[in-house]
């Protein structure tokens, strides 16, 4: 078990080199598609001369070769050093700080709705399997699926604000969310989280109904129904396990791809995240914000596909003896 | 042997089953997967329920624990000591099933929950029907565990299935069935999928605690042999009926239904010539969503004329009372096999023999099937001489293959023999690989 935890964090290296080394490249690759371009664009004036652009160029280090400013960064990066912001001036390492946990807490907040509600409704349809329940239940994931984020949103919103029901949708986020903690942070981010949910809850009811039809067919499920135990308890207890495989690793992955990318969702609702800061350090062409902020999302999804594994090992003893 | 034990002893029978029907919804018709069954079992006796596949015997079983398909429709009567199971509500059927009725399954391999501890599959049904506490159905676990003739109980209760050997598996499905003190316990086909010489320590294991506890069971097999020295009655089911029932010592002595006579037949058996080969029953059963009319066995049949395919034939008793067949021309009274011949004739037989051959050889050598207790690592020695033993008793009486034999639909009562033939080779490569020349041709 521990030999497979230990080949997961070796992956960690190669990912990483990999994702460091493209952000470094950046500026590079900036110039080979327009020589004018320049790394330093969030610091120039009008009244700059290109002169005055190269000495600022050689100020950030931009000048030197590639292998040398990667050499540079990655041992600023190792001690917490992601540089400063172009655009602000401030540490990247304080913006990412900041955001890393609103964003964190809005996709966890999001998988553990959607997870709390296909669940139950996956099981309950395999249960029922081509009866009345599961097309229901088929019938409205499908029209889930075809509602993206933007539009049940604006719905959701609408729905909620009602006045005098529940009152400030839109709080001042920005100036509360950074010291808040998990549970106060909760209050501003449910309804978010619901929108990010319910864009995922489709798939993963459609998921764990497919694996659960074929668990319940194991000769193990008839033993457990042999020994008169009651339908939940059999479905729960019994095929629940061995049917959540695919789910896990999908919610792995959905959690990765949720803390990167909520940007329509962090924008809608002002949400001041990761999603929503890279995407401004992109318009800025803040190349060293982009740059944290990358390398910190990719750990992030690396982690997280390591502790799928774990999953992997605390559902199923047999990979476990591995 | 105090087989014969009258089943009219105690007023209500443990179970009674009248015109038993399983009708499955399939798209193309009705299929009478089981078309009007009916037998007794009588407090502590053993019925061995025998037939091909696709007979009906595993539909029936199941139909009787409330784990038929959901497509199943299932009519008639089942009592147990008396109470009504059909058609009562499924939450009073559920305190009935695992509980007074039990069921151990054909694979070992599957049957346990991959990701379930030994010790939680074993507790469950004890909290569900027993109202045990957590820490009683534990103990009473590992009691079970040492009971089926598992070493180590308290760490083997710890582990997960795949941690166990096929008979070990086999052992902790027959300790689940025991959990609530079963009155009846039903064996489907418990031992088909295991190794020859693991099948007898489980036929004995059920045997000797069905015998300690004064259960009724029910022992389905496709395999004569496996029920012939364990029952005290044999119900023979041929596409989903009851074409002969029989005590016993009865049904061998004096079979009467040709379909029967055609099972026992295709047994292999040692004290034969070696030119009297096994002979497989030609065809196969017929469809039973189209089926109509007449004896179903009669496109097999040697003696099957016109009666035989328009009429239905009823069980009657010919002469005997508690001997009922469904057969319009049944064999001539007097048939010669006995019981003992056809056990001493079959693979789990063939196995006593081998042990008793190694034993004449070597007088060390652990008999395997007399001490079940024994750890496998402790058999290793017999064991090999068991594989070289038995093939070579095997080889002497293998069965053409299936191909060269002029039927190509070989039944079950067939694949039995094929079966043996399979083994035989394999244990043959194992054992001595000069033996494989010798394979009849």
């Amino acid at each position: 078990m521990w030999r497979l935890l230990g080949r997961k964090v070796l992956h960690l290296i190669p990912v990483l080199f990999l994702v460091t080394l493209a952000t470094t490249a950046m500026p590079d690759m900036l110039k080979l598609g327009d020589s004018s371009a320049t790394p330093v664009a969030p610091k120039i004036t009008m009244d700059m001369k290109p002169e005055d652009i190269k000495k600022l160029e050689h100020e950030y280090g931009y000048d030197k070769p590639l292998l040398e400013r990667y050499g540079t960064w990655v041992k600023d990066a190792v001690t917490g050093d992601f540089g400063t912001s172009m655009a602000t001036d401030q540490p990247v390492i304080d913006g990412i700080k900041e955001r890393y946990p609103v964003t964190l807490e809005l996709a966890l907040a999001a998988l553990i709705i959607a997870l709390g509600v296909a669940v139950p409704l996956g099981v309950w349809a395999a249960a029922k399997a081509g009866r009345i329940p599961d097309k229901v239940l088929g019938g409205v994931s499908s029209g889930l699926l075809a509602v993206p984020p933007f539009v049940s949103a604006i719905l959701l919103v609408y729905l909620f604000s009602v006045p005098g029901v529940i009152s400030p949708v839109f709080p001042n986020l920005s100036t509360d969310l950074g010291t808040a903690n998990f549970i106060d942070g909760l209050e501003y981010l449910w309804l978010p989280a619901i929108v990010l949910a319910l864009a995922e809850i489709p798939q993963f009811q459609r998921l764990l109904r497919s694996d659960m039809l074929g668990t319940l067919q194991e000769d193990y499920i008839l033993t457990a129904r042999s020994k008169g135990l009651s339908a939940p308890y059999v479905l729960f207890r019994h095929a629940l396990r061995p049917s959540s495989f695919s789910l896990i690793t999908i919610s792995g992955l959905t959690l990765g791809r949720l803390i990167g990318g909520t940007v329509i969702v962090e924008f809608y609702f002002g949400i001041p995240g990761l999603g929503q800061s890279i995407v401004n350090a992109i318009n800025a062409k803040d190349i060293p914000t982009v740059q944290g902020t990358v390398v910190v999302i990719a750990v992030g999804y690396v982690v997280l596909n390591a502790l799928v594994d774990i999953g992997y090992m605390l559902i199923d003893p047999r990979v476990r003896a591995r | 042997m105090d087989r014969n034990k009258d089943a009219s002893a105690s007023d209500v029978p443990l179970l009674e089953v009248e015109d038993l029907k399983v009708h499955l919804n399939t798209p193309r018709g009705t299929l009478k997967a089981v078309d009007g069954v009916s037998f007794r079992i009588g407090n502590g006796q053993t019925l061995g329920l025998v037939g091909e596949s696709g007979s009906g015997k595993s539909m029936l079983v199941r139909s009787l624990m409330g784990i038929s398909p959901s497509i199943a429709k299932i009519s008639g009567s089942v009592k147990l000591s008396g109470a009504e199971l059909v058609g009562i509500p499924r939450k009073q059927a559920r305190a009935v099933w695992g509980n007074r009725v039990a069921m151990v399954f054909q694979d070992p391999m599957t049957s346990l929950n991959p990701v379930v501890r030994i010790d939680r599959q074993l507790t469950e049904s004890m909290r569900e029907h027993l109202d045990m506490s957590r820490a009683d159905a534990r103990t009473r676990a590992v009691d079970l565990l040492k009971l089926v003739g598992i070493p180590e109980p308290e760490k083997r209760a710890k582990q997960y299935p795949h941690q166990l050997s096929g008979g070990m598996r086999q052992r902790v499905t027959i300790a689940m069935a025991l959990a609530c003190d079963p009155d009846l316990l039903i064996a489907d086909e418990a031992t088909t999928a295991l190794d020859v010489t693991v099948q007898r320590q489980i036929l004995d294991l059920l045997q000797e605690i069905q015998a300690d506890r004064g259960m009724g069971m029910i022992l389905v097999s496709h395999d004569l042999g496996v029920v012939a020295g364990r029952t005290d009655e044999i119900a023979v089911m041929y596409a989903g009926r009851m074409v002969e029932h029989s005590p016993t010592q009865d049904l061998f002595a004096h079979r009467r239904h040709r379909y029967t006579e055609a099972l026992l037949a295709a047994v292999p058996r040692l004290d034969v010539p070696k030119d009297q080969r096994p002979r497989p029953i030609p065809g196969s059963p017929p469809d039973l969503v189209t089926f109509k009319g007449g004896c179903a066995f009669a496109a097999r049949c040697t003696a099957a004329d016109d009666v035989c395919r328009t009429e239905r034939p009823v069980m009657t008793a010919n002469g005997n009372p508690r001997h009922l067949s469904a057969c319009h021309h049944p064999v001539a009274v007097g048939g010669e096999t006995e019981a003992a011949e056809v056990e001493g004739a079959v693979k789990t037989a063939e196995v006593e023999e081998a042990v008793k051959a190694a034993e004449a050889e070597d007088t060390e050598a652990t008999d395997v099937s007399e001490a079940p207790e024994t750890s496998e690592a402790a058999d290793s020695t017999a064991e090999v001489e068991e594989a070289e033993e038995a093939a070579e008793v095997e080889e002497a009486d293998a069965p053409e293959p299936v191909e060269t034999s002029e039927t190509s639909e070989a039944a079950e009562a067939g694949d039995a023999a094929d079966e043996a033939d399979d083994e035989a080779e394999a244990e043959a490569e194992d054992a001595k690989p000069s033996l494989s020349k010798e394979v009849p041709a």
